[in-house]
């Protein structure tokens, strides 16, 4: 055998993870292709703040990269790695209790990064697990059960707050 | 449908009539979703660095630190050292396979593999609410609990082996389906007696659910050939991804060849390619047009590598090959095979690219060209007014190359394109058709293309041209040609016009050629003239030919037997010649 195949771009997520897994780099970035523009979107909605955004989707590949061994198919490939995604933001948006001395003020996102429209300003006032809900059925059309299963919550949580993030979002709109 | 049902629905993914249409006459429902809808559109400013820049940081941050692997490259190779990592990565296939079906009944409304047997596949959720099972059976596949433990196991594998050859098989399989001795089914394919083996085998190839592929793979790695054949006909993506697995397993990989090809998918082709089955031609030709991905993806790397997929390309008739295969007939190493491959795939795409290429006395093309029946192809092209000039006059090239006169009505509608003229007049001529004829006489009134007509009209040889080409031939910048192309037909009717060639030095050769081949006796005072001129020895030739005399080339003896051949002295050579 001389070079590796180049991995067809529609070649099924799960064997691009197990290609991944065996230490082939152009699979792993084959899928970093595929879900960066989901990424980037959904993290700039969480986040409001494209320096962060962008920190969340290195960080969240980044450990997706490390993370492929514990990577055993029990759920789809891109459950699991919206997972790692939603879990990186959160990071970033909660600074750990040791550094919140040193990054109080920059740790706020800069709100006139994003325009302020009132979608934004809406999203923006909801609590933290409803919007991540939220934009994860809306932005990147996951079903609850895909939605529970990333964000590690039951199928009823997953449900309830949904429903409220969207009715609370309504009242804010009218 | 109460809102909260639909909306339960809805955000299952369920899109089903009865859905759509409470969506449709629900304000309330409509305004809610109406709120997914503004998120979406909401856009506020992304990131601006490219997907390039974003890989390049990325990879640097890989590269500081590598992943641990979890398994080592994809098997690339057979042989006996390889056989034990081989049968280990099956099992943990196995039981990655396992795991893996646990997530298929979430994706089960997108996945395109066969739906699985009720119960087989199944398996609950974590966070979510099982539906309902009539049976109260546990659908995990993997332990699953076994409703009737009291039941002796040899009880089971009786009923096994006798499911396994037909006694009492519809209700094992009832049983099965609904969950009750599926452990026991499953543990069988594990089980040290081959038989056993055998029969949990049987029993899968009848159910064929793509979820049995890990039980499957836990039977081929003990040795059992049938599982692999099994896993072939299940041809899910899993089949593929354990028989990759497998190949290394001695005496074992001519078994999962053939197994890749018989699934039929695209990801097949790629495990045959990972596996080095390049000279498979049986496979590569069973896996037909799904093996293209796999082939394109390795004839775009080029060089060796690309060679061996070529064969492949050939087998499989790959369409989704001929732009990469075109692009291998302009490199010298590769150009015969593409050339050959291209052939056996056929079709209009591939004659054309076939015909691009074809330079003239270009025989490896040439030849690939005349295996294949898309002569149209090549003919749409000639005729195609809208595609620039060479490239018509390349098809015209292309077409008397390849001779037969199927392409003459093509070439005769070419000579009303005035820039086609002269190459389909040569065309014509190369294919020596008589029904060109009208058409290349009518060219003989364009001065422009008439010496290309003329030329055309000589090859031919049909005497019915004598008569216009000797009318034009009066204007005199066009008499050699024209004379060139009647000395070229040798029709008696050309006599004296050839006679009267005798004394143009620049086509008198020609003239005496052709009057040896008519063998007509009127030109031998003429020609016995020309024994006194630079084509002496042409006009002595001649003269035997004709008369049948044997005398030497002198003049003055030719002189004799003429005149010993007509006494009265009517005719001499100076009234002659």
């Amino acid at each position: 055998m001389t070079n590796p195949l180049p991995p067809p771009s529609d070649f099924p997520d799960e064997l691009l993870a197990g290609r991944a897994q065996g230490g082939d780099r152009t699979a792993f970035e084959t899928l970093v292709l595929r879900y960066l523009g989901p990424a980037r979107a959904f993290c700039t909605k969480l986040l409001r703040d494209q320096v962060l955004a962008e920190d969340a989707c290195q960080d969240g590949f980044l450990k997706a990269w490390r993370g492929l061994p514990g990577f055993r198919g029990e759920a789809k490939f891109r459950t699991w790695l919206w997972r790692i995604l939603v879990n990186a933001a959160n990071d970033l948006r909660k600074p750990k209790p040791e550094a919140i001395g040193e990054r109080e003020f920059e740790a706020v996102p800069e709100r006139d990064v994003v325009a302020e429209d009132a979608v934004a300003r809406g999203v923006a006032e909801l609590p933290d697990r409803q919007r991540e809900v939220l934009l994860m059925r809306a932005e990147l059309g996951l079903d609850l059960e895909e939605i529970a299963a990333a964000l590690g919550i039951t199928y009823d949580a997953a449900k309830a707050n949904l429903s409220l993030a969207r009715k609370k979002l309504r009242e804010l709109l009218t | 449908m109460t809102c909260e049902e639909f909306l339960a629905l809805w955000d299952r993914g369920d899109r089903s009539p009865e859905v759509a249409a409470h969506v449709a006459s629900c304000p309330g429902c409509r305004a809610l979703l109406a709120i997914d809808g503004r998120v979406r559109d909401w856009q506020p400013a992304l990131p601006a660095s490219s997907e390039a820049e974003f890989l390049a940081k990325l990879r640097s941050k890989i590269e500081s630190r590598p992943a641990p692997r979890l398994r080592g490259p994809r098997p690339v190779a057979s042989g006996p050292a390889h056989w034990l990592r081989f049968a280990a990565a099956a099992v943990l296939l196995a039981a990655m396979g396992a795991a893996f079906l646990l997530g298929r009944a979430s994706r089960a409304p997108e996945t395109k593999e066969a739906a699985p047997v009720a119960g087989l596949g199944d398996a609950p959720k974590k966070d979510v609410e099982p539906p309902p099972d009539p049976d109260g059976s546990s659908p995990d596949p993997e332990v699953p609990p076994d409703p009737v433990p009291d039941k002796p196991k040899s009880d089971f594998r009786d009923r096994l082996m006798a499911a396994a050859s037909g006694a009492g098989r519809e209700a094992f399989l009832a049983q099965v389906k609904r969950g009750v001795d599926r452990a026991r089914w499953f543990a069988a394919f594990r089980s040290p007696d081959a038989k056993e083996r055998g029969a949990a085998v049987t029993i899968a190839s009848i159910v064929k659910d793509a979820a049995m592929a890990p039980q499957l793979a836990v039977a081929a790695a003990k040795g059992d050939e049938n599982a692999i054949t099994v896993l072939g006909e299940l041809g899910g993506i899993e089949s593929v991804v354990v028989l990759a697995s497998l190949a290394g397993m001695p005496g074992k990989r001519e078994a999962v060849v053939e197994a890749l090809a018989a699934t039929g998918r695209p990801e097949a082709g790629d495990a045959l390619a990972a596996i080095g089955a390049w000279k498979s031609e049986a496979a590569w030709r069973r896996l037909g047009q799904a093996g293209g991905p796999a082939i394109v993806a390795r004839l775009r790397l080029g060089g060796d590598a690309a060679l061996a997929a070529v064969d492949a390309a050939s087998w499989s008739r790959s369409a989704r090959a001929v732009p990469e295969l075109a692009k291998l007939l302009g490199k010298a190493g590769t150009r015969e095979p593409a050339a050959k491959a291209l052939a056996a795939i056929g079709g209009k795409q591939a004659f054309a690219a076939l015909a691009e290429a074809a330079d003239e006395d270009d025989e490896v093309i040439l030849a690939a060209l005349k295996t294949m029946s898309g002569r149209d192809a090549v003919e749409d092209r000639l005729l195609d007014v809208r595609l620039k000039s060479p490239d018509r006059v390349r098809a015209a090239r292309v077409l008397m190359k390849m001779g037969g006169q199927e392409s003459v009505p093509a070439l005769i509608r070419a000579l009303e394109s005035p820039d086609l003229r002269d190459v389909a007049s040569e065309a014509l001529g190369a294919l020596r058709d008589e029904s060109a004829v009208p058409a290349l006489v009518g060219l003989l009134s364009e001065r422009r293309h008439r010496p290309s007509a003329a030329a055309a009209l000589g090859r031919i040889g049909s005497p019915t041209a004598v008569a216009a080409l000797t009318a034009a031939s009066r204007e005199r910048s066009f008499y050699e040609e024209a004379t060139r192309a009647i000395a070229a037909i040798a029709a008696p009717e050309s006599v004296p016009h050839l006679i009267a060639a005798l004394g143009e030095r620049s086509v008198a050769p020609a003239a005496i050629a052709a009057l040896e081949k008519i063998r007509d006796a009127r030109a031998v005072l003429p020609l016995i003239g020309a024994l006194g001129t630079e084509n002496a020895a042409a006009a002595h030739r001649a003269l035997m030919v004709i008369t049948g005399e044997k005398l030497p080339g002198r003049q003055g003896d030719w002189v004799k037997w003429w005149k010993a051949k007509h006494k009265d002295g009517k005719n001499s050579l100076v009234t002659c010649y």
